[in-house]
């Protein structure tokens, strides 16, 4: 029998069916809250009761990924890995990984200024897609279809200015039905 | 237990468990069930940010 921990930053009904079927496979679980857990580069393994694994459930990405740094650092296996969950929580370094290994993609284009993702408009044409390079959802995705609304969506990204805004992921848009289409690479 | 932002009645449920959300019928604020000194309070539940996942 192992020990499992969960760490949460909101309790949802997943966590709450994680917990309950590994306790039914016999695993000793406990939820432990990201947000009032403390490490420092003083810290020890023996600090903490983490178990034998952890399995990382916050839903902020950022909390997320700093969280499990800190476990790496204490030397307990956590799923995912930081490699993992920094390489799939970025849609730039995600699409860099497939192209690399021949994993058919959309074209995608980077630039790292809105001058220099106009001129990849310029150059390649419309439409594409923009899409931030950390989010889901579909949230701030939107097909640039002309001039216009790159002109509105450059305006807004330069007035909110957060770090992510100087990284301009432009993407192919695919034809499809009217349906969603998921893929999932292993 | 009582709403922090408007006194309405928040009906915690018995299986509910620390760092779930529960919501006021009264006003709709959002709170998180949390755990201090060994008795259980409501805070402010956060709002979702731009890198909240599915």
């Amino acid at each position: 029998m192992s020990k499992i921990s969960i760490v949460f930053d909101r309790v949802r009904a997943e966590e709450k069916m994680l917990q309950k079927e590994a306790e039914q496979l016999g695993h000793d679980t406990t939820s432990i809250d990201a947000k009032i857990t403390r490490f420092s580069t003083e810290s020890k393994k023996t600090d903490y009761d983490f178990g034998n694994v952890v399995l990382e459930r916050c839903v902020s990405y950022f909390r997320g990924i700093h969280f499990t740094a800190c476990l790496e650092f204490l030397d307990i296996p956590v799923i995912n890995t930081f490699e993992v969950a920094n390489n799939c929580g970025n849609k730039m370094l995600t699409s860099l990984l497939l192209s690399k290994h021949k994993v058919p993609t959309p074209k995608t284009y980077f630039s790292f200024s809105a001058e220099a993702a106009r001129e990849n408009l310029d150059k390649v044409g419309y439409p594409l897609v923009i899409k931030p390079i950390i989010g889901s959802w579909g949230r701030s995705v939107v097909p640039l279809k002309d001039k216009d609304t790159v002109d509105a969506l450059f305006e807004i990204r330069e007035f909110t200015d957060g770090p992510h805004d100087r990284i301009f992921y432009l993407q192919e848009m695919v034809k499809r039905p009217p349906r969603d289409l998921r893929a999932i690479i292993v | 237990m009582n709403c922090p932002d408007c006194d309405g009645n928040i009906n915690v449920p018995a299986d509910a468990s620390v760092g779930e959300i529960v919501s006021c019928p009264d006003c709709g604020a959002d709170f998180e069930i949390s755990k201090k000194s060994g008795s259980i309070e409501l805070k402010k539940a956060e709002t979702v940010g731009e890198d909240w996942g599915e």
